[in-house]
């Protein structure tokens, strides 16, 4: 892939090299995804699916939901790719742009999160016993915190993810979430005192793991 | 380098937490200079965020691998147009790049080989249990289409 496709008839899609943004890392694979070539996406994927799934694994806690969103945000990428035009936005800030709103979309409309349930007691030995009580204790404290950042507003979730969970710089982060830099550190510093607060009786816990 | 005192730090931290590579690069060195100078102070000020990143890190998402869902993808947009291209054209454009993308690199081909080996050896379930990160969505997908395995062979029940 060259980024140098160039349209050849009346038919074909507009040339989106036209004025490319040139520090766009996926400006290499945007012509041919504009050209409907499936190994353009499947490039595009090998970039972007794990951070767009794990983006959506953390909005919504669910892990074939978040892949039901990551497809929805690569279909409409294939999609809309013909009329993609370049500007400030690279194309991954509009990918994790459409992750943001299906999964706001998707909460709105969510009533329960789905919360995996410890497993019925199989072995009865004393080592067993132990070993599912670790188990349980973990699983309690793991339930703790997904329950923490699910009680999140949805924005200081979505900051709190792209900051902590994607390491995105703060530029970027601000850029998916529409927002300015100032704006994108208050959503950050409200989700971590929010989170602090609900997890402040469960410090010592958290210090013993 | 940017200056930088206890309460830039206090506020920095308030933001982006204890670990220095979650804050602005601008401000890491200075950062990272005015914390060894102050290990008392920095202690003081990084505990409490230290301990909420670290229960932050035990929810990390599952490190599942994606080519199944990869190719999940990939399959859907054989049947999906693109904006402003008649969908004819789009599915002509389609065809061959499918059939084209049957010729892997040797590599691929051989990972393939195994990966198919495997899931007719032990169940093609656990191929999607088994790491198959070095395996391309392509292959996978051309392996489905030239073995004839339904969809749900390859994803399983209920995927």
């Amino acid at each position: 892939m060259n980024g140098t496709h160039s349209a050849s008839g009346s038919n074909d899609p507009p040339d989106i090299t036209l004025g490319l943004h040139k520090t766009d890392p996926d400006a290499d694979i945007l012509p041919d995804l504009a050209h409907g070539k499936p190994a353009a996406l499947s490039a595009l994927m090998d970039r972007h699916l794990k951070a767009v799934k794990a983006t959506a694994h953390y909005m919504l806690g669910d892990e074939i939901m978040a892949e039901d969103i990551a497809q929805e945000v690569f279909l409409r990428a294939w999609k809309h790719a013909p009329n993609w035009q370049p500007g400030q936005a690279k194309f991954s800030t509009w990918l994790h742009r459409v992750t943001r709103n299906l999964c706001y979309d998707r909460l709105r409309k969510k009533k329960e999160i789905y919360r995996e349930t410890v497993p019925d007691m199989v072995d009865e030995s004393p080592e067993a016993s132990q070993v599912l009580q670790d188990q349980q204790n973990h699983s309690a404290q793991k339930s703790k915190i997904e329950n923490a950042l699910a009680n999140l507003p949805e924005r200081q979730r979505m900051a709190i993810t792209l900051c902590h969970f994607q390491e995105l710089s703060q530029i970027e982060a601000a850029d998916i979430l529409e927002v300015s830099v100032r704006a994108y550190e208050s959503l950050l510093a409200r989700a971590r005192k929010n989170l602090k607060e609900q997890l402040q009786s469960h410090k010592s816990e958290l210090l013993e793991s | 380098m940017s200056k930088i005192n206890k309460s830039k730090v206090l506020e920095l931290v308030s933001f982006y937490g204890a670990d220095l590579k979650r804050w602005p690069s601008t401000q890491r060195q200075a950062g990272q200079i005015w914390l060894d100078k102050n290990p008392a102070l920095a202690q003081e000020i990084l505990a409490d965020a230290i301990i909420l990143e670290q229960a932050l890190n035990t929810i990390s998402a599952p490190a599942s691998n994606t080519i199944l869902l990869q190719a999940r993808i990939l399959r859907e947009v054989t049947h999906t147009a693109q904006e402003g291209i008649p969908y004819e054209i789009a599915a002509n454009d389609t065809a061959p790049t499918l059939q084209a993308l049957t010729v892997f690199s040797a590599w691929k081909a051989v990972a393939a080989t195994l990966l198919l080996t495997t899931g007719m050896g032990f169940g093609i379930g656990q191929v999607a249990a088994a790491d198959t990160s070095y395996v391309s969505a392509e292959a996978l997908l051309s392996i489905s289409m030239q073995s004839g395995y339904a969809e749900t062979d390859l994803y399983g029940d209920g995927v």
